[in-house]
C-alpha cells in the first residue's frame, strides 16, 4: 500500500489471442507530475490508457488509482479519473453545453455553474451553445478537455492532447496542464509520439515500444549533458586545412568533419584552448556551438533508431 | 438512474429521425382512419346491401383457383361474420372504437420504429466513438445499458400513446364521439360467431399486440450490442418483423416452429385460434424465455467486452 502514488501499474499484461500487446508493464505515477507515454504508433500507448480507464480488461497484472483497483473497484477508482481516449469524440448533433451537461449528469454534484466555469477555463464560453459539428478540431479538443476536468479529477489522462491544436493552442494547453499539476496536485498523464512536445510538457517520460517499457527517465536526464565532455561544433574558414592541424595539435581528442564544420568532443576548457590556438594560427572563428542532446536523440538511441 | 434515462431521452429527441418517426405514425394513423371513413357505408339503409355485397364478393374470391388454404379460411370467416350481422340485424355502422381497434394493426409499424431507435441508441455510441466517454464514469456498464433500454421502452410507450390518442381524436371527429358501441364479432375456436364489447376488444388488441413493441426492440437492442453496427441490427430486425411471422406461419407443419419467437409476437391470434395450436400460457412462457435470453446476451456482451477502436 502506498498513499503517495496517484497511479500504479503492476505487471500489466494484455494478450489478444496469442499476441502479447502489452508485456509486464510496471510504473508508478506521482501526484503533481506531468507524466508522458512516448512511443511510436502501435507501441501500446493507447491500449495502456484504455486499461487504465477500464475500457479494456487486463490479462494479467493490476492497475491502482489512489490504491483502488480499476478491475475490482471500478467505480471507486474511476471517480478520480478524467480522460480523453484517442480523439475527443463527442455528440456532434448537440451543443457543447448539452454535451457537458450530459456527462455532468453521470457524476453527482456538478451543476450549471461548474459547467460554465469549465467552459470558460478551456476558452469555449463564446461558442458553448453552438452545435459541436460546427467546431474546429482544436475546439473539439478543448471540449474534450472540458468534459475530462468537470469533476476536478486528481488523475487526468489525455491521449495525444495536442492533436489538432495550433502552436498557440498547444502552448496554452501545456501551460494549463502544468498549472493543474502544480496548483491542484493533479497527476497528468499524456501520451504522444511527438518528441518535441513531450520534451516541453513532461516531468517524466516512459518510453514504450512493442508493448514493453524501455525506459523511464526524468526530463532532466534526457537532456542532461554528460559530465565533462560533449560535442562542440566549430565554424571557421578553411576547415579542411584546420582539421589536419588540430589533429596534430590535439592528438587525444575525437575530431569529425560534418557539413563544413569541425566537431570536437572535449570539455569546456579544452574548447577554449582550441579557440585560442585557432585564432593564433590565423583562422577566423565564426561560431562555436555546444551540441545539446535532445529527447529525440535519446529516443532514437534507446529505440535503436527504429521508425 | 433517472438522470441517465433523461440523458438518453435528450439524445434520442435531439435526433431529427425520432421526430420524423413520430410524425410518420401520426400521418399513418390519420390516413388509415380517413380511408376507413371513406370506405364505410354511408347510411344505415345502405348497410344491408353493403354486407350482401361483401358476402357476394367473398364468395367469388373463394372460386379463385390456387388460393392458399389460409386465405380461404379468412374468406370463409368473413362470410360467416357478415351473414351473422344480417341474420341478427346488428347495426354495423362504423364507430369510433371500431376504428381505434382497427388502428391497433399499426402497432407492427411502431414496432419497426421503436426497433430502429433501439438499434440506434446503442450502435450510434460505437459509431460516434462516444462510448469511450460514456463508460469512463463512476457508473457500471450494466446501469448504462439499462438506462438505454428503459429509454427505448419509454419511447415505445410514447409511440403507443401517440397512436392511441390520434386514433381516438381523429376517429371521434370522423365517426362522432357518441357513436353506439356496437359489438366486435369474430369466429371463436369452435367455429361459432362470438360477440364481444368493442371497448374491451380495443383494449385487448392494444395490450396483446404491444408484445411486439417489447420483443422486437429487445431483439434490435441485442443485435446492436453484439454487432455494434446500426445497419445490421436494424436490417435483421426489420426483416424479422416483416417476414418472421409469415415464415413461421408457412412452416407450421413442422412442430419446432412453435418454439420460434415469431410464432408468438402477435398474441391477439390466440383469440381467433393460434395457427400453431398452442395455448396462451405456452406463448407467454416462450416470450418470457426469449426476453430473458436476449437481455442476458445484451448485458453480458456489453459488460464484458473490451472497448477498442
Amino acid at each position: 500500500m502506498n498513499d503517495i502514488l496517484a497511479v500504479q501499474l503492476q505487471n500489466v499484461t494484455k494478450k489478444i489471442g496469442k499476441k502479447t500487446i502489452i508485456d509486464k508493464l510496471s510504473l508508478d505515477i506521482l501526484p503533481g507530475e506531468v507524466f508522458g507515454f512516448l512511443g511510436p504508433n502501435g507501441a501500446g500507448k493507447t491500449t495502456t490508457i484504455r486499461m487504465m480507464v477500464g475500457l479494456m480488461a487486463m490479462t494479467e497484472g493490476e492497475i491502482l488509482i489512489h490504491n483502488k483497483s480499476i478491475a475490482r473497484d471500478f467505480k471507486g477508482a474511476i471517480a478520480s479519473v478524467g480522460a480523453i481516449v484517442e480523439n475527443p469524440e463527442l455528440y456532434n448533433f448537440m451543443s457543447g453545453y448539452r454535451n457537458l451537461e450530459h456527462f455532468a449528469n453521470m457524476i453527482p454534484g456538478i451543476g450549471k455553474d461548474r459547467i460554465m466555469e469549465v467552459a470558460r477555463q478551456v476558452g469555449l464560453e463564446g461558442r458553448i451553445h453552438d452545435k459541436v459539428k460546427t467546431y474546429s478540431l482544436g475546439m473539439k479538443q478543448r471540449l474534450g478537455l472540458a468534459q475530462a476536468i468537470l469533476h476536478k479529477p486528481s488523475v487526468l489522462i489525455l491521449d495525444e492532447p495536442s492533436n489538432g491544436l495550433d502552436p498557440a493552442g498547444m502552448r496554452e494547453m501545456r501551460e494549463y496542464l502544468r498549472g493543474l499539476a502544480i496548483k491542484d496536485n493533479t497527476a497528468v498523464i499524456v501520451s504522444s509520439h511527438q518528441l518535441a512536445e513531450m520534451e516541453m510538457m513532461c516531468d517524466r517520460i516512459a518510453i514504450i515500444q512493442d508493448g514493453k517499457l524501455i525506459d523511464v527517465r526524468e526530463k532532466s536526464d534526457f537532456i542532461r549533458q554528460d559530465e565533462g565532455e560533449s560535442w562542440f561544433s566549430f565554424k571557421i574558414d578553411k576547415p579542411e586545412k584546420a582539421e589536419a592541424q588540430i589533429r596534430e595539435a590535439f592528438p587525444d581528442l575525437r575530431i569529425n568533419m560534418e557539413g563544413g564544420a569541425i566537431k570536437v568532443r572535449a570539455i569546456a576548457e579544452t574548447v577554449a584552448g582550441i579557440n585560442v590556438w585557432l585564432v593564433k594560427n590565423g583562422y577566423l572563428v565564426y561560431t562555436i556551438t555546444q551540441e545539446i542532446k535532445t529527447l529525440e536523440d535519446r529516443f532514437l538511441e534507446v529505440t535503436g533508431g527504429r521508425k | 438512474m433517472i438522470r441517465l434515462i433523461k440523458n438518453e431521452m435528450v439524445k434520442m429527441f435531439t435526433r431529427k429521425s425520432t421526430w420524423a418517426m413520430i410524425a410518420f405514425v401520426i400521418a399513418l394513423t390519420s390516413f388509415s382512419s380517413i380511408v376507413m371513413y371513406k370506405m364505410a357505408p354511408e347510411t344505415p339503409e345502405n348497410s344491408r346491401s353493403y354486407y350482401e355485397q361483401q358476402i357476394q364478393s367473398s364468395k367469388q374470391a373463394l372460386e379463385t383457383p390456387f388460393l392458399p388454404e389460409y386465405q380461404k379460411e379468412e374468406l370463409k370467416k368473413s362470410i360467416k361474420i357478415n351473414e351473422y350481422v344480417l341474420e341478427n340485424n346488428i347495426s354495423m355502422e362504423p364507430s369510433l372504437w371500431e376504428q381505434v381497434q382497427e388502428n391497433s394493426s399499426l402497432i407492427s409499424v411502431i414496432a419497426i420504429f421503436v426497433s430502429v431507435a433501439a438499434a440506434t441508441i446503442v450502435a450510434s455510441e460505437f459509431s460516434q466513438g462516444t462510448i469511450k466517454l460514456l463508460l469512463i464514469r463512476p457508473i457500471s456498464r450494466g446501469k448504462v445499458l439499462l438506462s438505454k433500454y428503459l429509454a427505448v421502452m419509454t419511447f415505445g410507450l410514447i409511440m403507443m400513446a401517440v397512436l392511441f390518442t390520434v386514433s381516438v381524436v381523429l376517429s371521434g371527429i370522423l365517426f362522432g364521439f357518441d357513436g353506439a358501441a356496437k359489438p366486435f364479432l369474430y369466429i371463436g375456436t369452435e367455429g361459432n360467431v362470438v360477440e364481444v364489447d368493442i371497448l374491451y376488444k380495443t383494449m385487448e388488441s392494444y395490450g396483446l399486440r404491444s408484445v411486439a413493441i417489447i420483443m422486437y426492440p429487445t431483439l434490435a437492442f441485442m443485435l446492436a450490442v453484439v454487432f455494434r453496427t446500426n445497419a445490421l441490427a436494424q436490417g435483421l430486425t426489420i426483416v424479422s418483423i416483416i417476414l418472421g411471422p409469415q415464415v413461421a406461419t408457412a412452416l407450421t407443419k413442422y412442430s419446432w416452429t412453435k418454439y420460434l419467437l415469431f410464432a408468438h409476437t402477435d398474441l391477439s391470434l390466440i383469440l381467433t385460434g393460434n395457427p400453431f395450436g398452442v395455448s396462451f400460457t405456452f406463448s407467454i412462457i416462450i416470450l418470457a424465455i426469449y426476453f430473458v435470453i436476449m437481455n442476458f446476451i445484451s448485458w453480458f456482451t456489453f459488460a464484458k467486452r473490451d472497448i477498442a477502436g
